[in-house]
């Protein structure tokens, strides 16, 4: 596959960019900071381009803080999928990563939970959380995936791709109205 | 008590804490792998500043973007300083947003509506 076609579908696919590889926090901060300076050029009103950083922001770092370390290439770490795109009054983010199957059931009844709640429930949710100091140095508690909600103003898509026996691949689409 | 001041990183905030003056800042970006082992020090600072403080006591925010991580770290600071109007001497929050960031300025009103300081809340230029 050349370039060209790599350039186009990635226009098919509406991306504006993204990362797959070995996370780090510097690297977080580096996306940002690309994510910022796409973000400038892009139509859309700020407080929603606010809320695109806040999910990027929540998004890796649930991946750093949570995912499971694999080996690829000789490197053991946390690898994953980042994307971002945007299509007709909507961008969407992308996230994927390795995690324990043990890991699944729980995670998927925590974030059907959160979808089911409605925005003011989020927030009381959200407030009740960091009201009660619930967070351990991994944050924790859901306080980041509830920001994601919050931030986003719509429910988030997910699913779980078996890979082994050991692990499946995370997935979790957010998308924000324009 | 020393003065703090720490330069901010990609991922950590500026931090300049004069004790002396009353005076406590954290400002930029704040998204520290480990908030505890960056937060934990500042917060025992305060801890020990809030037993003998200065007449008045000034907390300010001037942040870009934050992990909801500091967040928790950010409500303790304001907690810890709650002991200071206990004890009646005076202690206030200003929290800065940039004028178009409507999401800091809410971030703000969450802080207002979990502690019992007094927090001003106000748009400016930031860095």
């Amino acid at each position: 596959m050349t370039a060209f076609d790599q350039y186009r579908m990635m226009r098919s696919h509406h991306l504006i960019f993204g990362y797959r590889g070995f996370l780090t926090n510097e690297l977080i901060a580096s996306i940002l900071t690309l994510t910022e300076s796409k973000l400038r050029d892009l139509p859309g009103p700020f407080k929603k381009k606010k809320s695109i950083i806040n999910i990027i922001i929540e998004g890796l770092q649930n991946i750093l803080y949570h995912g499971e370390a694999v080996e690829e290439n000789g490197v053991l770490g946390h690898h994953c999928i980042f994307l971002m795109g945007q299509r007709t009054n909507e961008y969407f983010i992308q996230f994927g990563n390795f995690i324990s199957n043990s890991h699944v059931s729980a995670l998927s009844k925590k974030l059907s939970y959160f979808n089911s709640l409605k925005q003011d429930q989020v927030q009381k949710l959200y407030l009740d959380i960091l009201e009660k100091g619930e967070i351990t140095d991994k944050g924790g508690a859901g306080l980041g995936i509830l920001r994601v909600i919050r931030d986003s103003g719509r429910t988030m898509d997910f699913s779980f791709v078996p890979v082994d026996e050991r692990q499946s691949f995370f997935c979790m689409e957010i998308k924000i109205s324009m | 008590m020393e003065r703090i001041e720490i330069e901010p990183t990609s991922t950590t905030p500026r931090i300049i804490f004069r004790p002396d003056e009353g005076y406590f800042e954290v400002s930029g970006k704040s998204l520290p792998e480990n908030s505890f082992e960056f937060y934990k020090p500042l917060l025992d600072f305060m801890e020990a500043y809030a037993e003998d403080p200065a007449p008045s006591t000034l907390l300010v925010f001037k942040l870009q973007y934050f992990n909801t991580s500091s967040t928790s770290h950010f409500l303790r600071m304001v907690k810890k300083f709650e002991k200071i109007l206990e004890d009646g001497k005076d202690a206030r929050v200003s929290w800065y947003h940039d004028f178009e960031d409507d999401d800091m300025r809410d971030a703000g009103e969450d802080f207002k509506v979990l502690s019992k300081l007094p927090i001003k809340i106000m748009g400016a230029h930031l860095e």
